[in-house]
């Protein structure tokens, strides 16, 4: 099951895009792509003649999707929460940099952006990971798992993963990092092709990712999972689709205003109540 | 015994010989004995045990002379150079010490100088990083235009401190403590002002007081303890739960010595000095007292005000310095305000590992200093061979210089990703918090800031990178780098010992899981096989997409600044963290 | 293998070679929820390099050209010119103008033509839906712009083929 989850993780997050989409255009009332929109979109990608600016740039591309990819298949395994969140770290980071490795100055924003996003969000996680430890009493994610569900004893730590997830999936408010009218994609810009195949793959995965730290927070409980997942599944959707882009400086100011407070205040609840 | 006896005397005699060695043989001397001391302060540290040994009488007597002679020393050099506050500051500390020396018993019967394991531990750091740094010294100091006595004198002190640093972390009277602790801060003050113009001379004076104020805490400290009928020892002080003031004393000379926050301006000011000096005084080695210092005392303030105090001041320091180098474009001031942010975590983390996680401690410790001294010795080669000291000169530097750049990028990494030494540290340290978490609710603090301080050295590091990175589509070939210099040499040691951190660890003692470090080592070192192979090597290059312009784009990089009031009122946070550790004591 | 998700997905790059942005609103509006065209996958992506349907609006003023056929020239193949709007396809009322040449024909290789002024979306649509069809049929190989404008040097389109790049017509502004 774990190999299974972790191999197709890729595939699972392209049919997620894909009803996200269409959940999308419902919701402005219009009809939509179809569901396999983004594996059209992938297959056609395909079939493009390939380009690049330097090798660098491509080769750190590549190594983003793996390094992201290898945290999911930790996560799936059930391994080290904090280790999960480094790998994730080490993955963006490989990002980042390849976005610094061309001289394009949408490039360099958007990596700019990204790394100011990755301040924002990295201490978050990173309490989460700590909360996670003082209710189960470990960070591996298969104990986690087998515990009890979680958001009984940290609901404040759910609503701050919440506040995070649009930041994560870069959307509205929080999609500064990309804002396709002003950065057209931001560090994706310089990739075209199969090389964007694969950055557009690893947004895929990327949304396996923070929906499956959404998922932890119901333990055991699979069917409280599902219910959290597709309820901030709507709630994320339903954001993006009635919010504006806010700046970059905003978007580090408010993160920390409210989903960091909200985590030290779960964190000091579960520890001194 | 024989061990330590060689770790202090052969810099000395070193010291005292290199004066006949012809230049051009320097290096491979000092290569030689880098391997030796390097050989016995590991067989010292694999072979646990603990020793002590005492001064005869005839040293205590030399003892009180050098110490007189080093205040004097400061006193002329303060009244020649016109600065008030030294000269004020030697006075004070001569009073104090005559008073010291008035009133202190003669025989306590403790032992001058106890080697434990901490001690140990020390050495490895000082003589591995101190010793390979000081063979990278003579490849620099020969490249600066100064006479040759000059650059002999430069290396004769950089030796001669490495003995002065051992003495100094194995030694058990305070008043030892001062003299060696009086001495670091003369070999401070020689080597930052070595250049000899206006602002050396300046920020030496300025490190100058500022660690003067260090001493005077220690001698205060001394003399409330013989007021308390406390032994002036470092054993003497952990027995005795009353003394709380005179260990939050010592302990305040040690965050001096760290840089802390209202004291950091000395150490930014130190990066005019050589880069070596960087290397080894203002982040491998000296600044070390720190958290040594600390970590030494932290029985005696266990769970009290003191203790919490210092870690939630140590944290702060962690955060608020890393903000700080975000507004600085010297290369070097910015390594040093990581430093500062860095031995602040350090000091927060030694009030709280004890005695069973040192180890933790240890890793951060040991790591950091081979990171740093990497990115100081790094930081010398660009400004000696390729002309660049800001980060704003360093675009494209990637292209221009790709050996170099790659170790600098290693650097970063080891501090901030996984799977290097330092990131473990930071990664043990927030599951020792979180288990330690419902004991004490200043540990929420800590935690906060561990997350908090850590993306923001990744911010730090990685807006750096941005400039380092960039490469035009055009210029495909990257310029040749020799690879097998001498300045090189001390730079690949380190990079191999980075490289293998991880190992290391685990050879340790301590757990992780093969798998981790394995499968990161092989995202992070695919990289630059991948570039070797080559495999896209027909596909079709395009220019970067500036919405059809054809011009040149440059890249400009952010910087982040604190408004004046903030400043203020920071420095002032400082001050009163300070009077508080003193407060939390005497109360 | 792939060729028939071509015209499932084609994304699109919006180019105003000095229109009127009488084309360009209508354009927009039908990417707009009333016309709706990610129905079929359609998505402006505002970037040569991941879009395969050039959309050109205006009639190609002389400063706007040197960037057209950098755009041109950095879209992967394949890929598809529409023209729309009456001044792209020929010049229209701008014909001979000082600052004009006759439509975009002369500087890129134009698959279809969508007349009118301002051509409504049901046109547009129409328009691209035909540029589809001839999407799928062609071939991977380069299609070079019709005319380099700049420094050759400087103009890295073909980096990897100065040689081609020589063969096409070359003027300096």
């Amino acid at each position: 099951m774990s190999w299974f989850l972790a191999l197709f993780a890729p595939v699972f997050g392209t049919l997620v895009s894909g009803i996200d989409r269409v959940v999308r255009a419902r919701m402005q009332r219009r009809l939509g792509p179809p569901l396999m929109q983004p594996f059209y979109d992938m297959f056609k990608l395909l079939d493009k003649r390939p380009m690049m600016v330097h090798k660098l740039h491509i080769v750190l591309g590549v190594m983003h999707f793996m390094a992201l990819w290898a945290s999911i298949a930790l996560f799936m395994f059930g391994g080290h929460l904090l280790y999960i969140i480094f790998t994730h770290l080490l993955s963006v980071i490989f990002l980042i940099l390849a976005g610094y490795s061309v001289r394009s100055p949408y490039s360099h924003l958007g990596a700019n952006r990204e790394l100011l996003a990755l301040f924002a969000y990295e201490p978050i996680l990173i309490l989460m990971a700590v909360g996670f430890y003082l209710t189960c009493g470990s960070f591996e994610v298969s104990v986690i798992t087998s515990n009890s569900p979680a958001i009984v004893s940290m609901p404040l730590m759910f609503i701050a993963l919440l506040i995070l997830l649009p930041l994560k999936l870069k959307k509205s408010p929080f999609d500064a990092p990309e804002a396709h009218q002003e950065l057209c994609g931001g560090v994706e810009i310089e990739y075209s092709g199969f090389f964007y195949e694969v950055i557009y793959v690893s947004k895929m995965t990327e949304i396996i990712f923070v929906y499956a730290l959404v998922f932890l927070f119901a333990g055991q409980n699979i069917l409280l999972g599902i219910i959290l997942v597709t309820g901030s599944f709507f709630l994320v959707n339903a954001v993006d689709n009635a919010t504006g882009r806010i700046r970059i400086d905003h978007l580090v100011k408010k993160v920390y205003a409210t989903a960091f407070v909200l985590a030290l205040l779960a964190l000091g609840w579960i520890s001194y109540v | 015994m024989y061990l330590f006896t060689i770790l202090v005397g052969l810099p000395i005699v070193l010291a005292v010989g290199l004066w006949w060695i012809p230049f051009r043989f320097l290096q491979a001397f000092m290569f030689v004995f880098s391997f030796f001391v390097s050989l016995c302060s590991a067989l010292l540290f694999l072979s646990p045990s603990t020793f002590s040994f005492s001064l005869g009488s005839f040293f205590s007597t030399a003892v009180i002379v050098i110490d007189t002679l080093l205040i004097l020393y400061f006193l002329k050099e303060g009244l020649g150079l016109k600065d008030k506050r030294v000269w004020i500051l030697a006075l004070i500390q001569l009073g104090l010490f005559s008073l010291v020396e008035s009133s202190i018993g003669s025989n306590y019967g403790r032992a001058d100088f106890i080697i434990d394991e901490l001690s140990t531990f020390m050495f490895t750091v000082i003589n591995i990083v101190g010793s390979l740094i000081v063979v990278y010294a003579v490849w620099y100091i020969d490249k600066e235009s100064i006479s040759e006595n000059r650059k002999r004198f430069f290396l004769c002190v950089l030796i001669l401190f490495l003995s002065v640093m051992n003495l100094i972390v194995a030694t058990n009277s305070l008043m030892l403590f001062f003299l060696l602790f009086e001495l670091t801060t003369l070999a401070s003050y020689l080597l930052i002002g070595f250049r000899k113009n206006e602002i050396s001379i300046h920020n030496a004076l300025k490190a100058l007081w500022m660690n003067q104020i260090g001493g005077v805490f220690i001698l205060i400290a001394v003399i409330l303890g013989i007021f308390y009928k406390t032994a002036p020892y470092f054993d003497g002080l952990m027995e005795n739960g009353s003394m709380l003031v005179v260990v939050s004393l010592i302990a305040m000379a040690g965050l001096v010595k760290g840089a802390q926050i209202p004291f950091d301006s000395w150490l930014l000011g130190a990066m005019v000095a050589p880069s070596p000096v960087s290397a080894i005084l203002h982040s491998a080695t000296m600044v070390k007292l720190a958290p040594f210092v600390i970590l030494k005392l932290a029985p005696a303030y266990e769970h009290t005000i003191v203790g919490q105090s210092i870690m939630v001041f140590g944290s702060f320091v962690f955060v608020i310095a890393g903000l700080y180098g975000l507004s600085r474009d010297n290369f070097k001031e910015i390594l040093g305000y990581s430093t500062i942010s860095l031995l602040g975590l350090m000091i927060a983390m030694a009030t709280i590992v004890g005695n069973e996680h040192k180890d933790i401690l240890y890793i951060i410790i040991f790591f950091h200093a081979i990171s740093k001294a990497l990115l100081f010795l790094l930081a010398g080669i660009l400004e000696k061979n390729h002309n660049v000291k800001n980060i704003s000169d360093m675009d494209g530097l990637l292209h221009k210089a790709p050996l170099s750049t790659s170790m600098i990028m290693i650097g970063f990494a080891t501090i901030t990703l996984p799977p290097f030494g330092l990131f473990f540290g930071k990664l043990f340290s927030i599951e020792l918090v979180a288990s330690n978490m419902r004991s004490d609710p200043t540990y929420l603090f800590l935690l906060a800031a561990l997350a908090v301080g850590s993306a923001i050295l990744i911010l730090l590091y990685f807006k750096v990178a941005s400039l380092l990175f960039s490469k035009n589509a055009k210029d495909e070939a990257y310029c040749s780098e020799k690879p097998f210099t001498c300045e090189m040499i001390s730079p690949y040691i380190f990079t191999l010992l980075l490289m293998c951190s991880a190992f290391l660890i685990v050879f340790g003692g301590i757990e992780i899981p093969l798998i981790y470090i394995l499968g990161s080592l092989l995202l992070i070192f695919v990289i630059p096989f991948w570039l070797k192979i080559d495999p896209f090597k027909n596909v079709d290059r395009v220019k970067e997409y500036h919405c059809g312009e054809q011009g040149h784009f440059g890249v400009a990089q952010w910087s982040f600044s604190f408004t004046n009031g903030i400043e203020k009122t920071i420095l002032l946070t400082g001050i009163v963290a300070f009077i508080a550790i003193a407060l939390g004591g005497l109360l | 293998m792939f060729e028939k998700f071509r015209k499932k997905s084609p994304w699109i790059l919006h180019y105003n070679a000095g229109s009127c942005n009488g084309c360009d609103i209508e354009i927009l509006a039908s990417l707009a929820p009333k016309y709706d065209l990610e129905r079929f996958g359609i998505i402006n992506t505002g970037n040569p390099k991941q879009s395969d349907i050039l959309l050109v609006t205006g009639p190609v003023t002389l400063k706007s050209r040197e960037r057209l056929v950098e755009l041109y020239s950095q879209m992967p193949e394949p890929k598809v010119v529409v023209a729309i709007g009456v001044c792209t396809c020929t010049g229209g009322v701008f014909r001979k103008m000082y600052n004009v040449k006759a439509g975009v024909d002369r500087y890129v290789p134009v698959d279809v033509y969508v007349p009118g002024c301002a051509s409504s979306p049901d046109q547009i649509i129409d328009g691209v839906v035909q540029a589809l069809a001839i999407l799928e049929e062609k071939s991977k190989d380069i299609e070079k712009p019709k005319r380099l404008f700049g420094e050759l040097t400087n103009n890295s389109i073909f980096t990897n083929r100065r040689e081609m790049a020589k063969k096409i017509k070359h003027e300096k502004n």
